[in-house]
């Protein structure tokens, strides 16, 4: 087991990096690598979050959880193409917060919800949910 | 998600361990494991080659943006993403870590 130190750092980073909008290098270097400002601090791209949205197969009515959603993505992103709703979860509360700030520049009104909640306890019933989707979270 | 190449030797697992994030570490492969949780139809698809783009990529443009990204994460920070993500487009190429998408249902 790791020690506790270096347990509690990542999420002390999260917290810290999530806590403020993305810087215009970040914004950069996110339009140069993905094609666009979608809000990701992982490896996940707007052609693999196609598959999933294949793979899926939401429609609107149902209703998707994405655990470690970061700032949203891809989470907003399947519920904006798919028409699903979509609750985001994260550990740093600033994280959801972020997200929720970015979903009202997007087409999700009425439709998201967002949660400071890790994945081991997540404060949902069970069957809440059509699908889950989960990406880089251990990256 | 990125995991640990199967059928790995000792040392290269270790090795796997060490280059990969933090909290990765299963032999089984990601499929298996979604199996073992109790999802139905699961699929796995690989994406290392896409990743390895993607990444390699994202290293060369952060490096490009160097001096704003430092302003923004800080010296330390900075310099570990990229040594992190070096770390594992090293252990991507040689084939010990892998990227996948994995998709299952609920039974």
């Amino acid at each position: 087991m790791a020690p506790e130190n270096e347990e509690i750092r990542p999420a002390e980073r999260f917290a810290l990096s999530y806590a403020q909008p993305q810087s215009e290098s970040e914004l950069r270097v996110e339009r140069e690598v993905f094609g666009g400002c979608i809000g990701t601090d992982g490896y996940t791209t707007i052609e693999e979050a196609d598959v999933l949205l294949d793979r899926l197969v939401l429609g609107p009515g149902e209703r998707l959880l994405d655990l470690g959603s970061g700032r949203g993505w891809p989470g907003a992103y399947l519920a904006e193409e798919s028409g699903c709703d979509v609750v985001l979860t994260d550990v740093p509360v600033s994280a959801p917060r972020e997200a929720l700030l970015a979903a009202r520049n997007r087409s999700l009104t009425g439709r998201f919800a967002a949660a400071a909640a890790g994945g081991e306890a997540v404060p949902f019933k069970s069957q809440a949910f059509d699908a889950v989707v989960h990406s880089d979270v251990f990256c | 998600m990125i995991h640990v190449a199967s059928d790995l030797s000792s040392r290269d697992y270790s090795r796997a361990v060490e280059l990969g994030p933090s909290e990765v570490g299963a032999r089984e492969d990601p499929a298996r494991l979604h199996e073992l949780a109790g999802f139905a139809e699961v699929r796995q698809v690989d994406t290392t080659d896409q990743w390895l783009a993607t990444t390699s990529s994202l290293i060369r443009v952060r490096d490009h943006h160097e001096r704003g990204l430092r302003l923004a994460e800080g010296d330390d920070a900075f310099e570990e993403e990229q040594a992190k993500k070096r770390g594992l487009v090293e252990g991507m190429t040689v084939g010990i870590l892998r990227r996948c998408l994995v998709a299952g249902r609920v039974p």
